[in-house]
């Protein structure tokens, strides 16, 4: 059968575009299956923090305060997590002993984003979340003499909010977790 | 090919679309507003579900119909080519649905105990512009189609129905 020029270039194009749908469609498909295997064991797949956490909230010495948060992100699905970024933000509450009725108040005094190296498949990444003096908000500490209110009990608390985002399926997924108002601790 | 067979070729093809477009985006995102099966109650926002099966199915039907008329009609007809350049402008409308419907930017809220709260956020908007590229390749080959039928109908009439110029071959 003798097929005009034309059609002969419409079809090399066709092959083309079908192989460029074709691929697409496994990575989509391999995409969402992985989401799933992430997912479907999230407990075991994420673990913030890994272990014991240390901190030091000493909001009368901010020299010398910090926090090391140990974690592990397993990546059981079929690509490479890219472009992972931790953040971590720590709020304080307190009785304002500023205020007429001792108002509770709620400042962020920590706020850091980490970026770390990519996780192959198959893999887990064992790391750990540092942040030093430097990367809590000083500005934002209360008086601890004329503003905290040290008959509250507890006096202070403190929460987290943890953030990890990363790109999936070579780059054309992103996600971004999110869990909230963790209890990290109170004083005393 | 007989008008009876496109017909059937035709009503075959509006299936498949309708299953592809529809029936199973339906299930897909009708299975992840609950994901409870998976350890923690994830749950997608009712409003932004609703609003994506809206546009699916709003979309996967004028698809479905423009793809029986696509199918139905004679190969290499003008007919079939300004069909088949119609649809996949409709297609694409439909993959850019997913961008405006919330489809592409997926919020899910979990609680996994009574204090701990938090969401997990998907976005699809790089994948929906892949394959939007790929559709404007498929809407430059359908527009292809469409000149080369009008073009070269008087050939393509000869070797359907055997004539040449109005008159049946000798």
């Amino acid at each position: 059968m003798k097929m005009r020029p034309s059609r002969v270039f419409r079809w090399i194009v066709r092959i083309f575009l079908g192989l460029l749908t074709l691929s697409m469609t496994v990575v989509s498909i391999l995409g969402a299956l992985s989401a799933v295997m992430i997912l479907g064991n999230v407990n075991e797949n994420i673990k913030i923090p890994a272990g014991p956490a240390s901190a030091n909230f000493d909001i009368t010495n901010p020299s010398s305060m910090n926090i090391t948060i140990p974690f592990n992100i397993t990546n059981p699905g079929y690509f490479d997590l890219t472009n992972l970024i931790i953040d971590i933000k720590i709020s304080m509450i307190f009785g304002n002993a500023s205020t007429l009725t001792n108002e509770t108040t709620n400042i962020v005094i920590f706020d850091k984003a980490q970026t770390f190296p990519n996780i192959i498949r198959g893999q887990t990444y064992s790391g750990a979340f540092f942040g030093n003096s430097s990367d809590f908000i000083e500005a934002n500490f209360p008086n601890a003499t004329t503003e905290i209110d040290w008959f509250r009990t507890p006096v202070l608390e403190f929460h987290g909010n943890f953030t990890i985002s990363a790109y999936y399926s070579l780059d054309l997924i992103a996600f971004t977790f999110g869990i909230n108002n963790v209890t990290l601790g109170t004083f005393p | 090919m007989g008008a009876g067979k496109n017909l059937i070729k035709g009503i075959i093809f509006m299936g498949i679309y309708i299953v592809i477009t529809m029936v199973i985006p339906y299930f897909t995102f009708t299975w992840i507003k609950d994901l409870s099966d998976l350890g923690i109650p994830i749950i997608l926002e009712q409003q932004e579900y609703e609003s994506i099966i809206f546009w699916i199915s709003a979309f996967g039907l004028l698809i479905s119909s423009l793809a029986f008329f696509s199918y139905s009609s004679p190969k290499q007809s003008i007919r079939k080519g300004l069909f088949a350049l119609l649809q996949i402008l409709v297609n694409s409308l439909y993959i850019w649905s997913y961008k405006f419907s919330g489809a592409a930017d997926l919020l899910f809220q979990f609680d996994a105990s009574q204090y701990i709260t938090g969401y997990l956020f998907l976005n699809f908007q790089n994948m929906i512009m892949v394959y939007l590229g790929i559709y404007f390749l498929t809407i430059v080959l359908k527009g292809y189609d469409l000149v080369d039928f009008i073009i070269n109908r008087e050939k393509i009439r000869e070797k359907r129905y055997g004539i040449s110029g109005g008159y049946e071959k000798k």
